[in-house]
């Protein structure tokens, strides 16, 4: 059988099982179970780059790796906390420099062998070694003698030790908040050694891990499988059998959607037909999109009252739910919901007309007078156009004139950076901003911190020392909810007072799943870390 | 010369062809004229269509202000429902419905037309006094202002007019930072008027050119000379209104042209931006809708092909009119 004919067969039992009435003909694989077998189908636009957890740094490879993987620690995909993987707890020393992990008993590589604490240890020299050429060395550098192990200096990393088969210490060079956290990535995934030495690779297409699926077949281009793993340590998942179709196409995808070849579908077409409009599953991403302030120019210089009218003025619920219509949430403030620090409770700048006006008024503009055009900056891309035109039609319902301006990338770059001694051209600017780590420091600290004005990302050219203070504060904490603490502070002081710029929305995503799928965990940490593991299905018995 | 010519048919009837332009005081032949074309539009359906579709253009751009208040404040008022997804469809309110900002479309298609006919007509005038000075120059004056002049012209010619139009308006990204343009009610607007003159004038200076050349032969063209008129006198009262016709005719098709090239570079972003209701970013912003929701695409696409095919038939209607060489009976 050639491997074409193969692939065909994969994509025609994908169809089988998609008829209530196939199910009892797929589950006839696995003759042991009276119940049918449970099958989820979700689609990847395009063949994984890698599933080598030390190699891997965009999301098409997580939706594979992060099922197959298990590290240390892993993160809630709702509240981002770190939880327990396959250490089962752990313990910090006081000095905030020694993590002491203690390993869950009856963990099971997918081969077979239990999980042992020298498993961590090569795993993560794995990753250090320099002849792995890892882009996600970063990730254990801070442990002690880590930089000279990976140099070449050292024969064995100084911080990483094995007191006994259940325990790993990891020991730091400092202090270091986001450490634990860092470990919950896929790059710190745990391998089993004698399938990862293999100088044929063969892990590049048959990946072993501890995690609750295992690779049982991959059809390049088109088809890979994961089957549950029985000796998973959180318990077998429900789901018996997860398809991951690669189909490029977007539209192709949504047909196979519709016609039942797929229970879920990453890529939401904009003219949605209103039959599947309640299949949509909104939810936030780590992320905002605003217009931000040129804090160096007038009007808008020193003058915090103008601010907060044009954040009154402008109708964020009509844009985001009405005008362009999608995964986007009003925005209230800086730091996106699902990260600790996100405050609930921030009022943020519901759409009030009135109160505009009379914060205009408040600002040495009664109903605008006297003000000269702002101009309002956005490049060439996406709805800019339509949320810059929104903007401006808000602001002159109040009085405030703004001039669009439309640039290409380079020429906006350079209006709206400058440089750290001189403010740019720009007004007003459209941007966005993802987080880099699930942590308020990564939006406040790049965004407005006074050390970063300029090109470094404070383009506001914000100033606020006890705002700089707040959270800097916060880096040398690692009580977690002391940090929120901190960073809620620092929040209400940028967005209720100071207000440098006007917050749009918080980023979303959209995701397509039938209604029968059962246990979706949707998670700010984007659309495959949704945990397969939860999933049921709930399909009427044929 | 010097025969006054009171009726249209008498100068019909009585005169040679090529000397009815030039043959008598200019306010009578004028007046004769138009009142020829519009006795002859009852019997010439393109003339007539284009006449009226040109009349239409024009009172929608001179009623914009009074009529467009009916349906909303301003063309940049945001008038849909703010519980609806823009564009809305036409209702009693809004008969031809919003575009994809809520805002009521009678508008801004109206104010459109305004824009339309102000930089159309505004670029043609500009390149037919262009044209005319430097056509006449070359054809008068033969030698090395005509060589001159005409390569020059050549040179504009052969480089295909939008993509020259399109590389000088973007090069002038900021046209509210021109001081010239500044002054203007839409700067933007005002390059893209400029830009049509200034390829606009080449094709009429050499027509006219060619007309002056061969005019100047004329037995009364010798006979004005030996009479002792100047140059500027000859080139005035006796060769230019001979060569009227072509020149109109030429004239007014190219305001059809101006109107396609306006909102194409619109269309493309290098004319006026938005929300300046111009037919062309109307369109480029209707794009997205346009299967589910095209009216706010149908709307300024429609009035495109009403402005755009007023002036060619009419252009086209003139030429039969006013070239002597296709009359073939009188009417």
């Amino acid at each position: 059988m050639t491997r074409g004919s193969r692939a065909r067969l994969a994509v025609a039992a994908a169809f089988v099982c998609a008829l209530p009435l196939g199910l009892a003909a797929c589950g006839s694989r696995s003759p042991d179970k009276t119940a049918p077998r449970q099958v989820f189908r979700f689609r990847l636009r395009e063949e994984p780059p890698t599933v080598d957890p030390a190699q891997m740094t965009d999301n098409l490879s997580e939706a594979i790796v992060m099922n197959v993987f298990r590290g240390l620690v892993a993160m809630d995909p709702e509240s981002l906390a770190v939880v327990p993987a396959v250490a089962a707890s752990w313990t910090v020393s006081p000095d905030n420099l020694t993590y002491t992990f203690r390993l869950r008993d009856g963990v099971t590589f997918h081969n077979g062998r239990a999980l042992e604490a020298q498993d961590v240890v090569w795993s993560f020299e794995r990753v250090l070694k320099k002849e792995t050429h890892s882009p996600r060395r970063w990730l254990l550098e801070p442990v002690t003698g880590a930089l000279d192990f990976a140099a070449g200096k050292a024969s064995s990393v100084t911080g990483l030790s094995t007191p006994d088969p259940r325990t790993v210490v990891l020991h730091l060079d400092r202090p270091f908040a986001p450490f634990l956290g860092m470990l919950t990535m896929g790059g710190a995934s745990i391998v089993p050694r004698e399938v990862y030495e293999n100088p044929e690779k063969s892990y590049l297409r048959a990946p072993v891990g501890c995690g609750p699926f295992k690779v049982v077949r991959w059809e390049p281009s088109s088809l890979i499988e994961m089957a549950a793993f029985d000796r998973y340590y959180g318990g077998r998942p429900a789901i018996d059998l997860v398809q991951a179709r690669i189909i490029e196409n977007q539209v192709t995808a949504f047909q196979e959607y519709r016609t039942g070849g797929l229970d879920s579908l990453d890529e939401v077409p904009t003219d949605l037909p209103a039959d599947v409009e309640p299949e949509v599953l909104r939810y936030p991403l780590l992320g905002i999109g605003y217009i931000g302030f040129n804090l160096d120019r007038a009007p808008l210089k020193g003058n915090p009252a103008l601010r907060q009218a044009i954040n009154y003025a402008v109708d964020k619920e009509y844009l985001w739910s009405k005008l362009l219509p999608g995964a986007n949430i009003p925005g209230r403030g800086l730091i996106p919901p699902g990260i600790a620090g996100y405050d609930a409770d921030l009022p943020g700048y519901p759409h009030d007309e009135a109160k505009a006006r009379s914060l205009l008024a408040r600002a040495g503009y009664p109903a605008g007078r006297g003000l000269a055009p702002i101009s309002l900056w956005f490049n060439t891309s996406g709805d800019n156009r339509r949320i810059a035109e929104q903007v401006q039609a808000d602001l002159r319902g109040v009085g405030v004139p703004v001039t669009l301006r439309e640039v290409d990338w380079a020429a906006y770059l350079k209006a709206v950076e400058g440089s750290a001694e001189t403010a740019g051209e720009a007004q007003m600017f459209r941007f966005g901003w993802s987080l880099d780590y699930p942590d308020a420091d990564a939006v406040l600290r790049p965004l407005l911190h006074s050390k970063n004005v300029g090109p470094a990302g404070n383009y506001f050219r914000y100033r606020n020392p006890a705002f700089d203070d707040l959270v800097d504060r916060a880096l040398t904490l690692v009580d977690p909810a002391a940090r929120a603490d901190l960073y809620r502070k620092a929040e209400r002081i940028a967005v209720m007072e100071d207000a440098p710029l006007l917050f749009l929305n918080y980023f979303g995503s959209m995701t397509l799943f039938k209604p029968y799928v059962k246990g979706v965990t949707p998670t700010p940490l984007g659309e495959f870390r949704i945990p397969l593991e939860r999933l049921r299905l709930e399909k009427p018995a044929s | 010369m010097g025969r006054t010519v009171t009726h249209a048919s008498d100068a019909i009837k009585n005169a040679p062809p090529l000397a009815i332009w030039g043959a008598g005081p200019y306010r009578t032949r004028v007046t004769t004229e138009t009142r020829r074309l519009l006795r002859s539009a009852r019997t010439s359906l393109p003339l007539a269509l284009g006449l009226f579709l040109v009349g239409l253009v024009t009172i929608a751009a001179l009623s914009a202000p009074l009529v467009g208040p009916l349906f909303a404040p301003d063309p940049y008022a945001q008038v849909a429902p703010r519980d609806q997804t823009p564009p809305t469809p036409p209702d009693r309110d809004h008969p031809f419905g919003t575009d994809a900002m809520g805002r009521d479309l009678v508008s801004r298609v109206l104010f459109g037309a305004r824009l339309s006919l102000v930089v159309a007509v505004g670029a043609q005038a500009i390149a037919l006094a262009l044209g005319l000075a430097i056509g006449a120059a070359a054809g008068w004056k033969g030698g090395i202002v005509d060589a001159l002049a005409m390569r020059g012209a050549d040179v504009l010619l052969a480089l295909p007019a939008p993509l020259v139009a399109l590389a000088v308006a973007a090069a002038v990204p900021e046209p509210e930072s021109v001081p010239l343009l500044r002054a203007l009610p839409i700067p933007a607007a005002g390059v893209v008027l400029l830009v049509l003159a200034g390829i606009g004038w080449a094709g009429i200076a050499r027509l006219v050119r060619g007309e002056i050349r061969r005019l100047r032969a004329e037995s009364y063209a010798g006979a004005a000379r030996a009479a002792g008129a100047g140059p500027l006198r000859i080139l005035g009262r006796h060769l230019l209104p001979n060569a009227s016709g072509p020149i109109l005719v030429t004239a007014t098709l190219g305001l059809g042209g101006n109107i396609l090239m306006e909102a194409w570079l619109s269309f493309l972003g290098v004319g006026a931006r938005p929300p300046i209701p111009s037919w062309g970013t109307m369109i480029a912003e209707s794009q997205m809708h346009f299967l589910q929701r095209p009216w706010a695409g149908l709307v300024p696409g429609i009035a495109i092909l009403t402005a755009v095919l007023g002036f060619n038939l009419l252009g086209d209607a003139l030429r039969d009119r006013l070239d002597p060489k296709l009359r073939s009976a009188p009417v």
